[in-house]
């Protein structure tokens, strides 16, 4: 099928997120199917460019010669649509429970509708110019989500947020000049697309530029902070913007310029790379420590995001088509862990109104089934075999011990550390909720029930994905493994 | 596959007796012996017949499969043994205690962790069992719920934890460096063209790795969680603990040193030295703190530090000798301490006594479980036919013969001072036990428990009392 479909997955949500607020539903009911209807539509939409879309780029629009708006599809944008295709229903079917009862909500899922188009927008752009559009687009439509409360905490989290953002963008514009002037037009082709090579000063710099321009997206260190105040956000935005949707777009960008615009395998070893890499290796840690250190629940899993996304970007930046692949992977699989525990968070806050770590003592009690699936996480994201983060971590170590630099090692030690903090900040909360110690306040009884229905079943599913691509992973990991060689 | 559905059957049946609704807790406590005893039958059977199992695929080269061998059935069969003895004695231990139901399930969930443990085929399959053990073992240590006891197991969690981790960190460059699918091979199985050039990096990461599996068995510097989570937990679960669920640990250890990377590679390097330095310096400290220690359960935490690392000395010959002195006193000790942590709990239950002090003139009014004591200690201390007297002499004679310098000499000295201290902690409280003297004024009635106590008391000591009479035939098809 000809690429220019790839363009129906995108405008449908945008305008059928246009449609709930201009047609102002008044009944609940009536706008929660509309909106689960178009999200449903446009994921059909994407699974069906998935497997008939021919790979060659389409010009839509050209701003003047050299920029243009072009779309197509290559294995890495497969992978981010796929997931993100797969994930957006499902935690759709979370937030009608979530922010019921709140005041304007026709305006909260328009915007969570248009989300969907726009960072699909993001995985089928097929040059820089292109992904800048989409990318600062992402934050403008999911600016009005994170400040949705309009309490003071929420306004200062949407403030924080659109400075960080929008500002990197403003980094990474430099790069998406250079990369468009100096290459084909900034066409992303893997092994790069640079005309000069990338290792002279300016093209590092537009590196080191873009590197951190995308990277707030992904929370780089310095620039972190306004991903765990951003947590002030209703949970179904956290759980899938601030743990997917948009987090993954900023190493989505990184992967895209490291792999596709800048010669990889050239830049292996150059100033830029070891920068960018020892920061990825830094920021793990720290963020691994600050969630240890956080009481606060929601916070505390933003954290543990900003900790994940720099093992992806570690992977990333290491170079070497197993890096990719394990960054690749890690993205994915980090994806459905983190969205489960940050539904779990979720609900935990929407149940009981709380929501400080100390105050889960004995809920375990009162909401089993929904710590149970904390419990899968948190062990899946400290590293356990069997579940799937156990392999993307395995792939993440592996290939920093197999690329033999220092900087490999040095992150593969990272990543041990983190992991084992990653043991305290996730599995402590467990053992709050179901052992609490004796004389604290606990739960008397079960009242007021668990969570409700529409919470459980997203939650389940991203559970049982989790087990699945743990135990079977190959076909997944086979699937990234030729995206991270160029293959597809 | 039997292998796997004796290590599935006491994980499922215990979660499944655990939860299901039952008229009373002796109904369900009947429940929970029917399934240990059905355990150690389907184990019997895997131990004659069992078959090489493998699971799943997780990367490449990365599987989960399990693959006795000689080492593996001859743990295997020590924990089935410890584990049906303390499942029994706990029945009568736990009659007054809040939550049995769950103490009891992960009792068996436990039990089919450390058996996969001890039959896991490569070292992935073993970081999984180990993890899960931690996992299943920590609620049995915060049981008490109090303060204290939640403080206790996450101690234990997160030290057990971090020195999983560590091991992981070996286990990875070990999985780099490998040849073939890197299931266990005595000898190692390191593709030596790999290695080339990367001797140093590989030898640390074994050290990180003897380390960190060193937390479970208690090694210094990574002991600090074992005298304060051992003695928190109940009397049953501690007598697990100390006695087979450390060594989890040191079956780690021997998996990565003999079985993964080799015995060649690591003899006559520093980390060869690093190690014995380790394991002597735990053995020293141990007995010393257990000797100044005044509270019994505590005492028998720290004596477990100092013992177990006997076992990481014999390890660390780095020899055949070594490790079969090592596996020796595995048994041996596993025997004794377990039978140790029981009476120690029969005192805190019939006499609410915890306190060495306090036990004079005891031994007269329960002879039976004060003379398991003395057996036990007797082993302890190393004094011949018991186990403890062989794993010693084997272990001294390794180290003789180790050609590592001063270490050859200097180890078997302090495992005689060390057995000294043993003599001073253990035997003063036998014999006030039983020679209160004449002007002993206390209570004499008797107030022995019933045989569900003292049979797996008796029997934990006859095994003591086998380690040391057949341990060389039991050990000798190892190598």
């Amino acid at each position: 099928m000809s690429p220019l479909f790839l363009l129906m997955p995108i405008i449908l949500p945008i305008l059928g997120g246009f449609g709930i607020f201009f047609l102002g539903f008044e009944e609940e009911k009536k706008r929660n199917i509309y909106a689960e209807t178009i999200v449903v539509l446009t994921s059909v939409l994407v699974l069906i460019a998935l497997f008939t879309v021919r790979h060659d780029p389409v010009q839509v629009y050209s701003f003047t010669n050299g920029f243009s708006v072009d779309f197509h599809l290559d294995g890495a944008g497969m992978l981010f649509a796929g997931m993100v295709a797969i994930m957006w229903p499902l935690v759709m079917l979370y937030a009608f429970d979530y922010v019921r009862g709140t005041d304007r909500q026709n305006l909260f899922f328009s915007f969570f509708v248009m989300t969907y188009g726009v960072t699909l927008g993001v995985c089928f752009a097929s040059n820089l110019t292109t992904l800048y559009v989409f990318y600062e687009i992402l934050t403008l439509v999911t600016l009005p989500l994170v400040s949705y409360y309009e309490d003071h905490e929420s306004l200062y989290a949407g403030r924080k947020y659109a400075a960080y953002t929008i500002g990197g963008a403003s980094l990474a514009f430099f790069t998406v000049a250079i990369g468009t002037v100096y290459g084909h037009g900034g066409d992303f082709i893997y092994g790069g697309s640079l005309l000069r090579p990338g290792t002279s000063t300016l093209m590092q710099a537009a590196f080191i530029f873009g590197f951190f321009g995308f990277g707030v997206k992904a929370a780089i260190f310095p620039l972190q902070k306004w991903l765990p105040t951003a947590s002030a956000a209703p949970t179904p935005v956290t759980a899938l913007l601030h743990a997917v949707a948009v987090v993954n777009s900023g190493v989505f960008a990184v992967v895209r310029m490291a792999w596709y615009i800048f010669p990889a395998e050239q830049m292996k070893g150059s100033y830029a790379q070891l920068i960018c890499i020892y920061t990825a290796s830094f920021t793990l840690l720290f963020a691994a420590a600050k969630a240890v250190k956080e009481r606060h629940f929601k916070r505390r899993m933003a954290y543990s995001t900003v900790s994940n996304l720099s093992y992806m970007l570690f992977g990333v930046l290491l170079l070497t088509p197993a890096g990719l692949q394990a960054g690749l992977a890690h993205m994915l699989f980090h994806g459905i862990i983190k969205a489960a525990l940050f539904m779990c968070a979720g609900a935990f806050m929407h149940v009981t109104g709380k929501s400080w770590i100390y105050e889960i003592n004995g809920v375990g009690k009162r909401m089993p089934y929904t710590f149970a699936v904390y419990t899968l996480g948190a062990l899946s994201l400290t590293g356990i075999p069997l579940f799937c983060g156990f392999v993307s971590k395995w792939l993440l170590i592996t290939a920093g011990i197999a690329d033999g630099t220092p900087s490999g090692v040095v992150g593969a030690v990272a990543l041990i550390i983190s992991a084992f903090l990653c043991a305290i900040y996730s599995l402590s909360v467990s053992v709050r909720a179901y052992f609490p110690y004796q004389g604290s306040d606990r739960f008397p009884d079960k009242s007021g029930g668990g969570s409700p229905m529409l919470m459980l079943i997203p939650m389940t599913v991203f559970a049982v994905a989790n087990i699945l691509f743990g135990i079977a992973p190959g076909p997944v990991i086979a699937f990234i493994g030729a995206i991270a060689k160029g293959v597809i | 596959m039997l292998f796997l559905i004796a290590i599935l059957f006491p994980i499922i049946a215990g979660t499944v007796v655990s939860v299901v609704k039952m008229p009373d807790g002796h109904t369900r406590n009947r429940l929970y012996a029917a399934v240990t005893i059905l355990t150690d039958v389907l184990a019997v059977c895997a131990l004659l017949y069992g078959k090489p199992v493998t699971l799943f695929k997780l990367a490449e080269g990365v599987t989960i499969s399990f693959s006795p061998d000689p080492i593996g059935k001859y743990i295997f069969a020590v924990v089935l043994i410890l584990y049906t003895a303390v499942v029994f004695y706990a029945f009568e231990y736990m009659e007054h205690e809040e939550r049995q139901n769950v103490f009891f399930a992960f009792l068996l969930i436990s039990f089919g962790a450390l058996m996969a443990v001890c039959v896991s085929g490569n070292l992935v399959t073993l970081y999984l069992s180990f993890e899960s053990l931690t996992l299943t073992t920590f609620p049995l240590v915060l049981h008490e719920m109090d303060r204290a006891a939640v403080a206790a197991g996450l101690k234990y969690l997160f030290y057990s934890v971090g020195g999983a981790l560590l091991g992981l960190f070996a286990v990875f460059f070990v999985y780099s460096y490998a040849s073939g699918d890197a299931s266990f091979t005595y000898g190692g199985f390191l593709d030596s063209a790999k290695v080339a050039g990367h001797e140093g990096i590989l030898l640390a990461a074994v050290f990180a790795g003897i380390v960190g599996f060193g937390t479970k068995a208690g090694m210094y510097p990574m002991h600090g969680w074992l005298p304060t989570a051992h003695p928190i937990a109940p009397a049953p679960a501690s007598a697990l603990l100390s006695a087979i669920i450390a060594k989890a640990g040191v079956v780690c250890v021997i998996r990565l040193v003999y079985f993964s990377v080799g015995a060649e590679f690591i003899r006559g390097t520093w980390v060869q030295t690093a190690w014995i330095i380790l394991a002597l310096l735990t053995i020293f400290m141990g007995s010393m703190m257990a000797f100044r220690e005044k509270m019994l359960k505590k005492r028998l935490a720290y004596s477990s530090v100092s013992q177990i690392s006997y076992i990481m000395l014999g390890l660390a010959m780095l020899s055949d000798e070594g490790l079969r002195g090592g596996l020796i006193h595995l048994m041996s000790h596993a025997a004794s301490k377990g039978t140790l942590f029981m009476v120690a709990g029969i005192f805190i239950v019939k006499l609410g006594i915890r306190d060495v002090g306090l036990l004079k003139g005891v031994g007269r009014r329960m002879p039976v479980t004060m003379w398991c004591f003395m057996i036990a200690s007797l082993s302890l201390v190393g004094i011949p036919p018991m186990g403890g007297f062989l794993s010693k002499w084997v272990i001294s004679q390794a180290a003789l013969s180790s050609g590592t310098g001063i270490f050859a000499y200097l180890a078997p000295a302090v495992l005689i001072i060390s057995a000294l201290l043993t003599a001073g902690y253990l035997f003063p409280v036998a014999v006030d036990a039983f020679f209160p003297g004449n002007d002993y004024e206390g209570p004499t009635d008797n107030c022995e428990p019933s045989a569900l106590m003292t049979v797996p008391m008796i029997c934990l000591c006859a095994v003591a009392l086998i380690a040391g009479l057949f341990g060389m035939q039991l050990t000798s098809l190892i190598g």
